[in-house]
């Protein structure tokens, strides 16, 4: 009996530590995936959440809205996804915001975008981290007022200040001072920086520069350079401001592809509705406003398309439009 | 050695029983929030789907708080909005025309305006149930410049 338990026991002590050494091995990696679905699954909760925010805002031509998640969170916005801890989910909304955005409180908003009709919502988000600097002359003014102060204008809940060009030359040791809790700030140009440009490279360490062009009065279309020197171009204020809060021009223009693919449906529908109804209504004449509707659709499909072209399409629409009413229904 | 083996055995057998009850219910709870999720966004669907610019009315140039039948009629939101309603779950989406009581079934461009459903959405798969959520809306006719009533039914595949 001594004899068997002293062969034994070693081979038993063996035994007993590979098979609980891959009992242990087991359970840590068990463990360890549980982890990894409660975050994936957290993860998934969030942006399912954040649809259903943009879903509902959608109903709304013009909203703003700060959501507080309670606990940190850390997200990316890139090519229509957003990305939290490794989960990914499509958007099926066009959202213009910061590469990064992370934080406690999440800035939404939403402005409807109309080109003459209504092509749907445009969606911005922001961590509140980076400041958006307006500058105008006395020649932009009215249209950073309108920015500023009105329906269509830069979301309220993000930080944003507007300035003459002379206060900025002036005052930029203040203008320091006064964005130095930002992690970054923006300057939006609506007038040349030349004057400026030296001040503003030794008075802040994180910053970038805009500036908007446009030949129309009230900027109502127009483009936008990037701090790298791309330009792109922007079709209403609504695109203007998604061109403000977007981190780089590669970001805008892909949102900017998806508003030409809803300009494009939305127009498919108003010309097939005024075939439909020029059909129903041979009394009518609707061939210019499908003449029009399809002429503009086809400039929705075109790629490098002059802001100037956008306008002269849309007011012809607009007046072919106008031409039908009575016993001829407008088709919008 | 046996002895040892067979504590081993017996273990794992307990524990493999154990976490098979653990996913078991952990599957479970999963599914239910699944199924929760997708109540939740078929609500707000319920909500965005008349604000849809393609279906939504525009009249005089301004949009309104109604749906224009004749854009129901020549669009079909499969080819823009697939991935809208494909997010959590199955579900088929339909305007119901209720006062004046419509006489014909289903609309299209031969029967129109003289029907009563307009189908917006259908997955075309097989289920075993649905829930059905609707809300009442506007139906707007431009060839008449009529109102109706009527009501917008997103039906829950299950």
């Amino acid at each position: 009996m001594n004899k068997k338990a002293q062969m034994s026991s070693p081979f038993s002590y063996i035994f007993a530590l590979i098979i609980g050494g891959i009992v242990f091995m087991f359970l840590i990696g068990f463990a360890y995936k549980f982890i990894a679905l409660s975050g994936a699954l957290s993860a998934a909760e969030t942006v399912t959440a954040l649809n259903d925010e943009f879903a509902a805002f959608s109903v709304s031509e013009s909203a703003e809205k700060i959501i507080n998640y309670g606990s940190s969170f850390d997200f990316t916005v890139f090519e229509g996804k957003i990305t939290s801890e490794g989960q990914s989910q499509v958007i099926g909304e066009i959202i213009y915001a910061p590469y990064e955005i992370q934080g406690k409180d999440l800035y939404v908003a939403t402005r409807s975008l109309e080109m003459p009709y209504r092509v749907g919502n445009l969606f911005y988000l922001s961590d509140g981290s980076v400041i958006y600097i307006l500058v105008y002359d006395s020649n932009t003014e009215e249209v950073v007022e309108e920015l500023t102060d009105s329906y269509s204008a830069i979301p309220s809940n993000f930080p944003r200040e507007a300035f003459s060009i002379t206060q900025v030359a002036s005052n930029i040791e203040e203008l320091s001072q006064l964005t130095a809790s930002y992690d970054q700030v923006r300057f939006v140009f609506f007038t040349s920086y030349d004057n400026v440009i030296d001040d503003i490279q030794s008075n802040f360490v994180n910053y970038d520069i805009l500036k908007v062009e446009s030949s129309d009065d009230e900027y109502n279309f127009g483009q936008v350079e990037y701090s790298d020197g791309e330009e792109v171009v922007y079709l209403g204020y609504p695109m203007l401001i998604g061109a403000i809060v977007s981190f780089n021009a590669y970001s805008y223009n892909y949102n900017f592809d998806l508003v030409m693919g809803k300009l494009s449906s939305v127009t498919n529908v108003y010309y097939d509705k005024s075939k439909f109804i020029s059909a129903r209504k041979p009394e009518c004449d609707y061939n210019s406003i499908k003449t029009t509707l399809s002429n503009y659709k086809s400039l929705a499909n075109q790629e490098e398309v002059s802001y100037n072209s956008y306008s002269t399409k849309i007011e012809q629409v607009e007046s072919a439009n106008d031409g039908l009413g009575g016993d001829c229904p407008e088709i919008f | 050695m046996m002895e040892t083996l067979m504590v081993a055995v017996v273990f794992m057998v307990v524990l493999i029983i154990a976490l098979a009850f653990y996913f078991k219910f952990s599957l479970d709870s999963i599914e239910e929030s699944g199924e929760e999720a997708c109540l939740v966004s078929n609500t707000v669907l319920l909500v965005s789907v008349s604000s849809v610019p393609e279906i939504q009315c525009s009249i005089n140039g301004k949009t309104e708080n109604c749906i224009d039948t004749s854009k129901l009629i020549v669009f079909d939101p499969s080819r823009v909005y697939g991935s809208m309603f494909t997010t959590n779950c199955d579900q088929k989406v339909y305007f119901e025309q209720i006062y004046p009581e419509p006489e014909n079934g289903t609309c299209d461009q031969n029967n129109y305006p003289d029907c009563g459903i307009f189908e917006f959405y259908d997955p075309d798969v097989s289920y075993s149930s649905s829930i059905k959520i609707s809300t009442p809306t506007s139906l707007y006719f431009p060839l008449t410049e009529e109102y109706k009533f009527g009501k917008l039914v997103i039906e829950v595949l299950l």
